[in-house]
């Protein structure tokens, strides 16, 4: 069994995983979108759809 | 109205050569799209965008009951085809009533060589959507790993300062589908009650190939005539529909909240038509001007109506529920359904309907008819009368009849009626709906909404 303070550990690197991937989800698939099209869009045109 | 973002996951399904009929939890798409088919509430606007064929952008704002928005990005491995709102297939867009064609083993993605070596390419998705003020994210990650499975991860993660607050919805849920087309099976986790689940759908009959032709009819006779009844026999029901069946079952547990359940479920489904839907017709072929009356529109049911029906038993719970779809005219699709609940003897009886409008027929005219001509007609004059009066080189044809909208109606014996418009003006859709509860003298009306969706594509 792992000690409290293990666990402890595991918890907080579990909250900040899941708070990276809250906030760094969707500039993930702009890049991915910005990167892998071709040709290369404009960046402004990807996140807005008024563009 | 399908939102943007499912629109595009059908399109991808489609382009990757998945089949998602073929699940045990779509066995009653086709009476739900009747008898459960989601009225909007408020007020919607969607603008939705695809800079190029990989990646789609959607804004989406509410108003009425209350304010938000959301912003949401899907990126896609391979190219999809997606339209634009105005000139979208109509029925593409909407749920509705449809004899799916008979299960197939899904496509094997082409090879793609590459300096003479095989290069592997696994098609994906990525889904993110953010939603304001709340601070909400859904996510979405699905992948085929081979030609037969495929996996998703779908999240909901709310902002890090409401954590393990009563309103955290937060969850992930990991999805793995293994479809052979006779046999579908799903297995699920869910993070947030630690739920296993297992679901498998089978299909009788053949799979992949055309209907079965009088051949294997006079074969059924035979063998039903001698008592021997084939194990993959399609089995006929009274009044002479032929069809296949398909059975499934489910069963969840979670160890968390030490609950479990299971629910069972049979569909019969007529072939899929063999005549193609009225608005493929050719309305007019040079070869029989005559039969090109916009009136082969309203031809008669078709020999066989399109027909679902439906049971589903869930013995934990003493429940039962079956129902019976058809559509009984090209334009018109009928559907009832009948709950009961074998412990408590609760019961509901539920009515639904689905009628296509299409656009008033316009007469246009070939350009050999265009001469002044007094026996050529005016696109006013009724087209049946023209084209028998005119010769056939001055023949007008006809535009096909282009569906543009859609009204559905449903009614229960729990006094909720409900009615809604959906069809598309200018280059937008739109959905117009109310709910009723015609018991209430008070507050008959009890939601009122409008959706209003435009997308576009360069």
């Amino acid at each position: 069994m792992p000690s409290e303070d293990t666990k402890e550990r595991i918890n907080k690197a579990v909250e900040v995983g899941r708070t990276i991937l809250h906030y760094g989800w969707i500039p993930l698939i702009i890049y991915i979108g910005f990167t892998r099209s071709n040709p290369k869009p404009e960046l402004f045109k990807l996140i807005s759809p008024l563009a | 109205m399908h939102p943007f973002a499912s629109y595009v996951l059908r399109s991808y399904y489609k382009a990757t050569g998945w089949n998602e009929d073929n699940l045990y939890a779509n066995l009653t798409r086709s009476s739900s799209a009747l008898l459960d088919f989601t009225v909007p509430h408020g007020l919607h606007f969607s603008v939705s965008k695809s800079p190029n064929a990989l990646f789609k952008t959607t804004y989406a704002m509410t108003a009425m009951p209350s304010l938000h928005g959301s912003v949401g990005y899907i990126f896609t491995s391979c190219d999809l085809d997606v339209k634009s709102s105005g000139n979208v297939r109509f029925k593409d867009m909407i749920e509705r009533f449809k004899v799916y064609d008979q299960p197939r083993r899904p496509e094997t993605p082409e090879e793609e060589w590459l300096a003479g070596e095989l290069v592997r390419k696994r098609d994906y998705l990525l889904y993110g959507r953010f939603f304001l003020p709340t601070g909400r994210l859904d996510a979405l990650y699905s992948t085929r790993l081979t030609p037969t499975i495929q996996a998703s991860i779908s999240a909901i993660s709310d902002p890090p300062s409401l954590r393990g607050q009563k309103g955290d919805m937060s969850n992930v849920m990991i999805n793995l589908q293994h479809d052979v087309g006779k046999w579908c099976s799903e297995y699920t986790w869910s993070a947030e009650d630690e739920m296993w689940g297992v679901r498998v759908l089978h299909n009788f009959g053949k799979i992949g190939g055309a209907g079965a032709g009088a051949s294997d009819v006079a074969d059924d006779a035979a063998a039903r005539g001698r008592g021997v009844k084939r194990v993959d026999e399609e089995d006929g029901i009274e009044g002479g529909l032929k069809g296949r069946v398909s059975v499934g079952g489910e069963f969840y547990f979670s160890a968390k909240e030490r609950s479990a359940g299971v629910s069972t479920g049979i569909r019969f489904t007529t072939l899929p038509d063999a005549t193609p839907p009225s608005f493929q017709i050719p309305t007019s072929s040079p070869t029989s001007p005559l039969s090109s009356s916009p009136l082969s529109h309203a031809r008669g049911p078709p020999f066989q109506p399109p027909t679902t029906i439906t049971a589903l038993f869930n013995p934990m719970l003493g429940h039962i529920s079956s129902a019976y779809t058809a559509r009984v005219s090209p334009d018109l699709a009928l559907s009832s359904r009948f709950d009961f609940n074998v412990y408590s003897f609760e019961s509901e009886w539920a009515m639904g309907v689905e009628w296509w409008l299409r656009r008033p027929p316009t007469v246009v005219e070939p350009s050999s008819a265009l001469p002044s001509s007094s026996s050529s007609s005016t696109p006013s004059s009724p087209p049946s009368s023209s084209s028998e009066s005119a010769p056939p080189s001055l023949t007008t044809i006809p535009s096909p009849l282009e569906v543009n909208g859609v009204v559905k109606a449903r009614a229960s014996t729990n006094n909720d009626v409900s009615l809604m418009w959906e069809g598309r003006l200018r280059n937008m859709l739109v959905s117009l709906g109310v709910v009723s509860d015609l018991s209430s003298r008070s507050k008959p009306i009890k939601s009122l909404g409008l959706e209003v969706a435009f997308f576009s594509s360069e």
